[in-house]
C-alpha cells in the first residue's frame, strides 16, 4: 500500500471515519476485502476505484444501508453497528441512486427529511427556504421530483443530505451526469462546507473534480485500499516529462492508473471501423 | 416481421424469466399455488359451461342452451373488461411506450400491444369456457359451426379491444394530477350506479315489488332492450339464428359485432396513440403546472402532535403517495360505486337472517368489511413506492419502529377515509341506520384492518415487489396474497363472533363492547408485533433495496 493512514486525529477528538477490516461478501465475490481506514475530521477525501472496484459498497456500508460481513465502521466516534442511530444523526449522505421519492415536492421532500431527522419545525421551515433558493426552486414549488431535471435532482439530493447541518457527509458520484452549471454550484456549496470543518468523503469518476476539491486520496482497487494519503503525498517524489519536455509532477490520473495498473490500448479499435492507414 | 418476432421473443423471455425468478421456497409455492387457483377457476368455469351445453343438448332444450351462450359470453365480456383494470395496465408485461426509440410505426406498436393482449393471462382466462361453449354447443349441432367460430372470435376481438381502450382510457384520466376529470368520473360512474343498479336488482329479485324511489329510475324492460345490442348478446342470438337458419338475424348480427369490433380497435387506436404514445416528456411538464398546491391538506403533524415528528413525517409521505397513486385515486372511485351497488342491492324484500339480523345492517358491514380489502394491496406490499427513496429510512436517524408505524398510520388515515366515505354514500341512499350500527361499523372497519396492517407489515418486508405509482398494476407478490386470504379468515370469525353472539343472546348493546374489547386485544397485538416487524424489517434491508431498486 501506498502512503500511510491518517491515524492522528488532534487529541480528544474522534477520527470523522474510521474502520477496521471492514469488509463485505456477496457469496463468494469479495467486493470489500479488510477495509481499515482513518479519516480525520475536516478531511475532504476523495476516496477513487474503477467500476466495481467497491467504492459504493465501502460507502453503503458506512451509511448504514450495507451490513458488513466482517469489521468496524464508527463515525465520529459511534459505532454503526451498536451506536447507529447516533452516528446517522451527524451524517448526511447523497447515494448513488439519489434516495428520492419522486412523487413528492421538493419542499415536502425537504420537510420529510428534516423531520426524519427530527429536525424543529421553525428551524426546518427556514432551512428549507433557503434551501429551496439555493436551488432556484423556491419560484416553482408545485413540481414533483419525477419532473426535475437530472441536475436538479442530484442538488435535492444534496440539499436533503445537508438540512439537518451533518458533521460527515456521503458523496456517491455527485458530478456524474450532471451540467458545468449545476457541478460549479456544488463545488462552491462543498467548499464552504470544508472551510465550516465538515468532513466529505466523496466518490468520483471525474478525476479532476476531485483533483481540484479533495484534500485525501484513497484509492481502492478490486476491494482493497491500494493507496491513502494527501493528494501532495501521492504525486510527490515522480516526476514525468510532460509533452512540452519539462518535468513536472504525476496528474492524479497516472497515479491512479499506475496503482490500479489499467491495461488499456488506446490503439485498440473495432473491425467495422476499420484503419486509417 | 423481424421487430414484431422480437418483440414476441422479449415477451416470451419475460415470461419464461417471471415463472422461472420466483425463487425458492414459499415463494415459489405461493406463486404455483396461486397460478393453480386461477386455473382451476378458469378451468371450472368451462367445465360447468360444458355441462349446461351437455345438459341442454340431451334434453334438446334450445332455450338452455341459449342460456348457456349468453352466460359464457357475458362472463368472458365482464372478466376480460374488468380482469387488465383491475391487475395489470393494459393486459401485458412489455412497455410498449419505450419501444418507440426503435423503428416502429405508431400503428405497428398498436397492433404488437394488441397481439399480445390476446395472448396475455387476462384474457386467456376466459377462453376455455369459449371454447367449451363452442365445442360442446355448436359443433354437435353440425350447422353453423363456421359462423359459430366466427362470432366467438369476434366477440374476443370485440373484448380485447375495448378493454384496451378502457385500461388505457382510464390510465390516462387518472394520471391527470387534477382532481376535475377524476371528479368527473366519480359522477359518471354514480350516475351509472343509480340508473343501472335497481334496473339489475330486477333480475335478481323480479317478483318481489320495489317500492323505494330510487328503483323507479329504469325498469327492466328498458336494461333488456338497451342489452339486446350489446356484443355478447349478438354473439348469443347470431349463433342461435345460424343454428336456426335465420340468414337475416346472422348477417345482423354479424353486422353489429363488426360494429363493436372496428369500434373497439378505432377506441383502442386512438386512446393507444393518446395515452401510451402520447410525450410522456410533455405532458409531465404540462401537467407539472398545473399541481396545486396540498402540502396543508396532508399535514398532519398539527392534528397529531402528540406523536413523533418521524412517525408523522412518515405518514404524511404514505398520504402524499397514496393520493397521488393511481390505484388510491381509482379505489376512491370504486368505493363510491361499491357502496352505492350494495346498498342498493341490499334490499328490505330479502327476509331476515336467524337471530333477528337485519340483512340491510349485515350488508352495511359486509361493505364496510371489505372497504378495508380496498387497500390490500398497499397494506401487503407497503414499500411498492419506495424507490431509491427506500434508503432515506436507512441512513435517516429515525428507528424502524417508527417509520413502520408512520407507514401503518398513513394506510390507516387512508382506509379510514374509503370507510368514512362508503358510509356517506350508503346513509345518503338507504337513510340513517342509527348511532350504534354506525358505531360498530366504524369498530368493524378497525377491528378487521388493524390484524391486516399488522400481518401486512412482515409480508412487505419479507415479499417486497417494485410497482409503479402510476400504474393500475399493484399487486402484491403472490405469497403475499396467499397470507392475505389466510389474514381474511382468520379476522372473519372473531369478528362475526363479536357481531352475532351478542345478538344470539339477545343483549343487541353488547356488539360495540365485544368490538371493542377485540380492537383493544388487536391493538396489543399489532403492537406486541411491533418489535418483531421491526427485526424482519432491520434484517430485510437489503433484500428490500434490491427489490426495490428497478422501481419505475
Amino acid at each position: 500500500m501506498l502512503g500511510h493512514p491518517m491515524g492522528n486525529p488532534t487529541r480528544g477528538q474522534d477520527p470523522a471515519i474510521q474502520t477496521r477490516g471492514l469488509s463485505r461478501s456477496f457469496g463468494s465475490f469479495v467486493a470489500v476485502n479488510q477495509l481499515s481506514l482513518t479519516v480525520a475530521p475536516g478531511t475532504f477525501l476523495g476516496f477513487l476505484g474503477a467500476n466495481g472496484a467497491g467504492k459504493s459498497t465501502t460507502i453503503k456500508m458506512l451509511t448504514g444501508l450495507l451490513r458488513p460481513s466482517a469489521g468496524q465502521a464508527q463515525v465520529l466516534g459511534h459505532d454503526l453497528a451498536s451506536d447507529g442511530v447516533a452516528a446517522k444523526q451527524q451524517v448526511g449522505v447523497v447515494p448513488e441512486e439519489l434516495a428520492l421519492h419522486d412523487r413528492l415536492k421538493g419542499s415536502e421532500y425537504l420537510t420529510f427529511v428534516g423531520r426524519m431527522y427530527g429536525m424543529q419545525r421553525d428551524v426546518l421551515q427556514t432551512r428549507r427556504g433557503e434551501l429551496l433558493d439555493w436551488m432556484d426552486l423556491a419560484g416553482e414549488p408545485e413540481r414533483l421530483i419525477v419532473d426535475y431535471s437530472h441536475g436538479m435532482k442530484k442538488k435535492l439530493a444534496l440539499a436533503g443530505a445537508l438540512i439537518h447541518d451533518p458533521r460527515v457527509l456521503f458523496l456517491d458520484e455527485p458530478f456524474e451526469g450532471i451540467d458545468v452549471i449545476a457541478s460549479r454550484q456544488i463545488r462552491g456549496l462543498l467548499q464552504t462546507l470544508l472551510g465550516r470543518g465538515v468532513t466529505i468523503f466523496l466518490t468520483s469518476h471525474v478525476l479532476e473534480v476531485v483533483e481540484k476539491l479533495c484534500t485525501h486520496i484513497a484509492i481502492i482497487h478490486r476491494g482493497e485500499l491500494v493507496a491513502h494519503d494527501s493528494l501532495e503525498a501521492l504525486s510527490a517524489g515522480v516526476l514525468v516529462q510532460g509533452a512540452d519536455g519539462e518535468t513536472r509532477p504525476r496528474t492524479l490520473e497516472e497515479i491512479f492508473l499506475g496503482l490500479v495498473q489499467a491495461e488499456t490500448s488506446e490503439t485498440q479499435t473495432l473491425s467495422w471501423l476499420g484503419n486509417d492507414e | 416481421m423481424r421487430a414484431a418476432a422480437a418483440i414476441a421473443w422479449i415477451q416470451f423471455r419475460m415470461l419464461v424469466n417471471s415463472m422461472t425468478r420466483q425463487g425458492t421456497g414459499w415463494r415459489a409455492f405461493g406463486g404455483i399455488l396461486l397460478f393453480a387457483l386461477a386455473a382451476v377457476l378458469s378451468l371450472g368455469l368451462a367445465l360447468g359451461l360444458g355441462v349446461l351445453c351437455l345438459a341442454a343438448r340431451q334434453k334438446g332444450d334450445d332455450d338452455l342452451l341459449q342460456i348457456a351462450f349468453l352466460a359464457a359470453f357475458w362472463i368472458a365480456s365482464v372478466f376480460g373488461l374488468l380482469m387488465p383494470l383491475l391487475l395489470s395496465s393494459g393486459g401485458c408485461g412489455l412497455d410498449v411506450s419505450s419501444l418507440r426509440l426503435y423503428p416502429l410505426s405508431r400503428a405497428k406498436l398498436f397492433w404488437i400491444r394488441l397481439g399480445a393482449s390476446f395472448v396475455s393471462g387476462d384474457h386467456g382466462f376466459y377462453y376455455p369456457g369459449l371454447l367449451a361453449v363452442f365445442v360442446l354447443g355448436v359443433v354437435p349441432a353440425g350447422r353453423g359451426v363456421g359462423l359459430g367460430a366466427l362470432f366467438c372470435a369476434l366477440l374476443v376481438v370485440v373484448i380485447v379491444t375495448w378493454s384496451q381502450a378502457l385500461a388505457n382510457g382510464l390510465q390516462g384520466i387518472m394520471r391527470k394530477r387534477r382532481t376535475r376529470e377524476v371528479m368527473g368520473l366519480v359522477g359518471l360512474l354514480c350516475l351509472f350506479a343509480v340508473i343501472f343498479a335497481p334496473a339489475l336488482l330486477g333480475t335478481l329479485y323480479d317478483d318481489a315489488p320495489r317500492t323505494e324511489p330510487h328503483t323507479a329510475t329504469l325498469n327492466l324492460q328498458t336494461l333488456s332492450w338497451l342489452t339486446q345490442f350489446s356484443a355478447p348478446s349478438l354473439a348469443a342470438h347470431g349463433l342461435a339464428a345460424a343454428r336456426g337458419g335465420d340468414q337475416a338475424q346472422v348477417l345482423g348480427a354479424l353486422l353489429g359485432m363488426l360494429g363493436w369490433a372496428v369500434g373497439g380497435a378505432a377506441a383502442a387506436y386512438l386512446v393507444f396513440v393518446r395515452v401510451v404514445l402520447g410525450d410522456p416528456e410533455s405532458s409531465r411538464a404540462g401537467k407539472a403546472s398545473r399541481v396545486k398546491s396540498s402540502s396543508s391538506a396532508f399535514d398532519i403533524t398539527r392534528i397529531l402532535p402528540f406523536l413523533p415528528v418521524e412517525v408523522l413525517a412518515v405518514a404524511s409521505k404514505e398520504l402524499r403517495y397514496l393520493l397521488r397513486s393511481l390505484v388510491g385515486r381509482f379505489n376512491l372511485i370504486m368505493i363510491v360505486v361499491f357502496s352505492a351497488l350494495m346498498a342498493l342491492l341490499i334490499t328490505p324484500q330479502i327476509p331476515n337472517l336467524p337471530l333477528g339480523i337485519p340483512v340491510g345492517v349485515l350488508g352495511l358491514y359486509g361493505m364496510v368489511a371489505y372497504t378495508t380489502l380496498f387497500s390490500n394491496a398497499f397494506i401487503f406490499n407497503s414499500l411498492a413506492w419506495e424507490g431509491a427513496g427506500f434508503q432515506v429510512y436507512l441512513v435517516s436517524s429515525a428507528s424502524p419502529r417508527r417509520v413502520i408505524l408512520g407507514k401503518n398510520l398513513g394506510i390507516w388515515i387512508y382506509v379510514a377515509t374509503l370507510v368514512l366515505l362508503s358510509l356517506l354514500g350508503w346513509v345518503i341512499l338507504t337513510g340513517f341506520p342509527g348511532a350504534r350500527v354506525i358505531l360498530n361499523s366504524l369498530l368493524l372497519g378497525a377491528c378487521v384492518n388493524v390484524p391486516f396492517v399488522m400481518v401486512g407489515n412482515f409480508a412487505s418486508f419479507s415479499f417486497p415487489v417494485a410497482r409503479s405509482v402510476s400504474s393500475l398494476k399493484s399487486n402484491p407478490a403472490r405469497t403475499a396474497v396467499l397470507i392475505s386470504m389466510g389474514t381474511l379468515l382468520a379476522v372473519a370469525v372473531p369478528c362475526v363472533a363479536a357481531l352475532v353472539v351478542p345478538l344470539a343472546l339477545n343483549l343487541p348493546f353488547l356488539q360495540p363492547v365485544c368490538l371493542l374489547v377485540l380492537l383493544a386485544a388487536t391493538l396489543g397485538l399489532y403492537f406486541f408485533s411491533l418489535r418483531f416487524a421491526v427485526q424482519a424489517f432491520e434484517g430485510q434491508t437489503e433484500k428490500i433495496s434490491a427489490a426495490l431498486e428497478g422501481a419505475p
